[in-house]
């Protein structure tokens, strides 16, 4: 599935939840479901409210299921817009933008959010193409020549013009081909470029690195700051390029067929029914939320960035299996496995107060769905954990506060942080230490026959974590895989392989019964996985255990 | 939701607003964006953005939308062959004929809302594909219904509801074509009976002299439309259906599709959530006549929006309903120029007329006819077992008091003509 199309598909879930007042499965027919035509027509109506696109599904009626609605949204929303000349005009950031402007007071944070790719690419690659490409991308996204500074002591933006820029746009080379271990060569580098500091008001505010490690072989690393764009980006970026790319090396004059993009307009409808969001965030946080510790090192006084990257696969469970529990409980894949992750942080912290941040792709206006530029909202979802409900009740009520939360969750989650009880440390971030996120077929692997390039995206570790763990499910076929991200200063190697262990035990047991009391699994884990740890000094040995990669 | 700031003055007439502000003065603004005719007619001044109601925005009516269809009235980048795009095609003699066009999902929205008024008919929103056979005039239909020879097929629209076999003329109309009408209600098994109350009391009349048996054990929902539902047909359809299927008056117009729905009450209740209601003073009334005129502006309508849309209906307005709904409580008293006036300045309205006539045994269908100013006949037909002079002679008196004059009489007939298009006038100028 395509990136765009998750945040449609989440909107579009949240709005099916309002008209049909039950929820559904993302990827069956509505109607057997038992979804009436009437509803159906709502829902209709309802997208062509929000989005101002009519989805005819008149044909498909029978068939028609959230996902397919997804993709013929996407499909219509990437025609063409009219062009509205913006890009002289300075706009106040909004508060997502924010988020990020103000990560400019510490440095070691304001590194921590470059983001970014990287592609191991195998071929003939013709490297002037690829800086005309990489023109064409930022002459296309108005994000990626826009300049961030102050103005009338406000944070503001002001999309540059292609000539202001056009002079700094280059691809960083390095030939590692020659190196006994060109990776390590390239792991250095890719560290370098994370530890980048942008000058926000000098764009671009992304850098482009290749590096040769081998006869007709480059990793292609992108990094940029987050405040331009979230993740999204990267595969809108991906499929541009791989279409300029095209047009370019055929030679026939012809330009790549890509919609138009308009500079967005950041103050526009962001933020939807802010009251009424509002609102329901003030429930959530009336009480400051308790703060959970994931490890049992003492945590430095001043909040590390330093970071690394591990991951595994999760050979004792597939992706059948669970979808099969997922199925019997009606919840989605994500809540699912969202679910799993709050017990091992509660087996871990022995706390039932958990809050973690689950990111929410927050694209709703059609004008951007091919635009670079940053929307999500990483939405702080509090679960207490009552220890005598059962399993299936627990991942059941995770699923519905996931759901509740992603219909307020254009409330950008920065004015959470300005509620009454929510104090600032310098030691942790005031709502959550622990990001989770789950992925459909993410990781990419793509073969250009005609011109004899195959492209695939690698995870190589950038030295930074933003978070005290940023814990990734991903889907790949039919095995699931996680990638962690860990703060340095608070675990370390073995202390994640154990996490990620007992991880898929709870997986694992939530498959075998769902019937069993949450507070038992929560105990038999940490019994079984974290209290060890606490012994660890005296023994001063990790527990050996098997791993996976 | 009555705004309250906004009962104001309109031309020295009160008003009285109902529904949400904001989104009507974006419905304004969206019109005035994208729809040529009222990009061309529309002045949104200052006076639009500060004021608190609709006040400076000009009343439209039937002949903006149908001098300026479609290209005028269709928002831009829309056409007719869109998808969901639906026809409506009013009643009327040709002249003034009014085609209509309406996404669909925007006519499943303004019905899910409508049938919320009543609990009754919440099921329906669960029924998979509602079904519905309608039976009321001809002219409310684009298919030759009136065609004896035409088959269920030719009579099923393109939302799936089938339109029974009708006579120009219902009284006379055929026992054979009667027949049809009875035989398809049941065959094609509808959830919903969208009828003219009228068709349905003589298709239940005939039935019964016939011994037609309804299959009641069906799970099935009545609304009536088309014609004021009296007192007297009221009888007659709750004796078929009580306990058995809910009846409730439905409020629709072609222009819109519906507008409002009786309540478990038996009161109407429009929809304020989809629509914009403005409430006018009728030209001419005292307060306490509370006789209002009904302007309508649709809300998130971008297909070809509506702006104070002038209805012509006349409206009572009642305070707060038992059911506890907060959409305006009304009675529909019909079309201004339907309304009769009495010398004295009163106006009698279908609604004053039928409290005063009730629903005795002896009348299942009535008309008041205006022969000249201060001169009345009222015809009636029913069950003749039943008949009283006595209960006659008091009726005479009751309908002498309402009309304010000597000079009434009271007839049994056997038959009631029609207007062209098959439309019952319940109260007639002659
Ligand atoms: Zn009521």
């Amino acid at each position: 599935m395509k990136a765009s199309e998750m945040g449609i598909t989440e909107k579009l879930s949240s709005y099916c939840q309002d008209i049909l007042e039950f929820e559904v499965d993302t990827d069956i027919s509505l109607v057997s479901q038992g979804v009436t035509s009437m509803k159906l027509m709502q829902l209709v109506g309802k997208i062509y409210e929000e989005f101002n696109v009519i989805v005819d599904i008149t044909d498909l009626m029978e068939d028609v299921s959230v996902r397919t609605l997804a993709t013929l949204l996407c499909s219509e929303t990437s025609t063409d817009h009219d062009i509205e000349q913006q890009s002289a005009i300075e706009t106040p950031l909004n508060e997502i933008q924010r988020t990020f402007w103000d990560m400019q007071e510490y440095s070691e944070c304001k590194k921590a959010y470059n983001e970014g790719v990287s592609h191991l690419v195998c071929g003939d690659l013709d490297l002037d193409l690829c800086k005309q490409v990489l023109i064409r991308l930022v002459e296309r996204q108005p994000e990626l020549r826009t300049a961030y500074y102050v103005s009338e002591a406000k944070p503001v933006q002001r999309v540059l013009e292609m000539a202001d820029v056009q002079d700094k746009l280059n691809i960083e080379f390095a030939d590692f081909s020659g190196e006994s271990e060109p990776m390590q060569a390239v792991e250095q580098a890719h560290r370098a470029l994370y530890a980048t500091e942008f000058d926000l008001s000098q764009p671009p505010n992304f850098r482009v690195a290749m590096w040769r490690v081998g006869p007709k072989k480059w990793v292609v690393s992108w990094v940029v700051f987050h405040i331009v764009t979230d993740w999204w980006a990267v595969d809108i970026l991906r499929k541009e390029a791989a279409l300029i790319y095209s047009a370019l090396i055929k030679q026939d004059g012809r330009e790549a067929k890509l919609s138009t993009v308009t500079p967005i307009n950041y103050n526009i409808d962001c933020y939807g029914e802010r009251e009424r969001d509002e609102a329901f965030w003030q429930s959530r946080f009336e009480a400051a939320p308790a703060e959970v510790d994931l490890s049992t090192s003492r945590r430095p006084p001043i909040k590390s960035y330093k970071g690394d990257v591990h991951l595994f696969e999760l050979t004792q469970i597939s992706y059948a299996d669970l979808n099969h529990v997922r199925e019997t409980l009606s919840v989605t894949m994500s809540s699912f496995v969202f679910s799993a992750f709050n017990i091992l942080t509660s087996a871990m912290s022995d706390e039932t107060d958990i809050t973690t941040g689950v990111p929410f792709l927050n694209r709703y206006q059609p004008e951007v769905q091919n635009a670079v530029g940053i929307f999500v909202n990483s939405l702080p979802i509090r679960i207490g954990v009552d220890k005598n409900s059962h399993v299936n009740d627990f991942v059941l009520s995770c699923h519905k506060e996931l759901l509740l939360a992603y219909k307020h969750g254009r409330y950008p989650a920065r004015s959470i942080l300005s509620f009454q009880n929510i104090k600032t440390k310098l030691s942790r971030s005031p709502l959550y230490e622990q990001l989770f996120t789950y992925y459909d077929n993410t990781i990419v692997e793509s073969e250009y026959a005609e011109f004899g390039i195959t492209v695939k995206e690698i995870e190589i570790p950038r030295g930074t974590c933003k978070y005290d763990i940023a814990f990734f499910v991903t889907k790949q076929g039919n095995a699931l895989h996680t990638k962690i991200e860990y703060t340095k200063a608070l675990f370390s190697e073995d202390d994640i392989t154990n996490m990620v262990n007992a991880y898929q035990e709870i997986l694992v047991r939530i498959r075998e019964s769902q019937a069993q009391p949450v507070g038992d699994l929560i105990s038999d884990i940490r019994a079984q996985y974290f209290l060890n740890n606490v012994d660890e000094i005296e023994h001063s040995q990790s527990p050996a255990l098997s791993v996976a990669e | 939701m009555e705004l309250h700031s906004l009962k104001y003055e309109q031309d020295e007439r009160l008003m009285r607003c109902f529904g949400n502000l904001d989104k009507a003065k974006s419905e304004v603004e969206f019109a005035h964006k994208k729809v040529r005719y009222f990009k061309d007619s529309l002045n949104l001044n200052n006076e639009f953005s500060n004021s608190a109601g609709l006040n400076s925005v000009p009343i439209s009516d039937k002949s903006v939308y149908r001098k300026n269809f479609p290209a005028g009235i269709l928002s831009e980048g829309s056409s007719l062959k869109d998808p969901y795009v639906s026809r409506l095609q009013s009643s009327g003699t040709s002249g003034e004929r009014l085609v209509s066009v309406i996404h669909s999902f925007k006519l499943a929205e303004r019905m899910a809302n409508c049938l919320s008024i009543n609990p009754a008919f919440q099921y329906l929103s669960k029924v998979p594909r509602i079904k519905t056979c309608r039976y009321a005039a001809p002219n409310c239909s684009d298919v030759e219904c009136a065609n004896p020879r035409s088959t269920m097929q030719d009579r099923i629209l393109a939302d799936g509801t089938l339109v029974l076999p009708v006579y120009h003329d219902l009284l006379t109309t055929p026992d054979s074509m009667l027949r049809m009408a009875f035989d398809e209600l049941h065959s094609y098994e509808p959830d919903l009976w969208y009828v003219d109350p009228m068709h349905l009391s003589i298709l239940i009349k005939k039935a019964k002299s016939e011994g037609w048996a309804f299959d009641l054990d069906r799970k099935f929902s009545v609304l009536l439309t088309y014609t004021f539902a009296t007192r007297a047909l009221l009888r007659q359809i709750s004796e078929l259906c009580a306990g058995h299927a809910p009846v409730a008056s439905v409020m629709a117009m072609s222009e819109f599709g519906f507008v409002g729905l009786g309540c478990e009450h038996g009161n109407l209740h429009l929809n304020d959530k989809d629509y914009f209601l403005e409430f006018i003073q009728m030209e001419g009334t005292h307060p306490d006549d509370n006789l209002w005129e009904l302007v309508i502006t649709s809300i998130g309508d971008r297909l070809c929006p509506h702006i104070r849309y002038q209805t012509n209906d006349i409206y009572h307005l009642h305070g707060a309903c038992d059911c506890g709904n907060s959409m305006p409580r009304v009675s529909f008293l019909g079309r201004s120029k339907d309304l009769l006036r009495l010398p004295s300045g009163k106006y009698i309205t279908p609604g004053s007329l039928d409290e005063v006539v009730g629903a005795p045994k002896w009348i299942d269908i009535y008309q008041l006819t205006e022969q000249e100013v201060g001169a009345y006949i009222f015809r009636f037909t029913g069950n003749k077992d039943c008949f009283s002079d006595a209960e006659k002679s008091q009726l005479r008196q009751k309908l002498q008091a309402l009309l304010e004059t000597e000079n009434v009489r009271v007839d049994d007939v056997n038959y009631f003509p029609f207007e062209r298009g098959g439309k019952f006038q319940l109260i007639r100028k002659s």
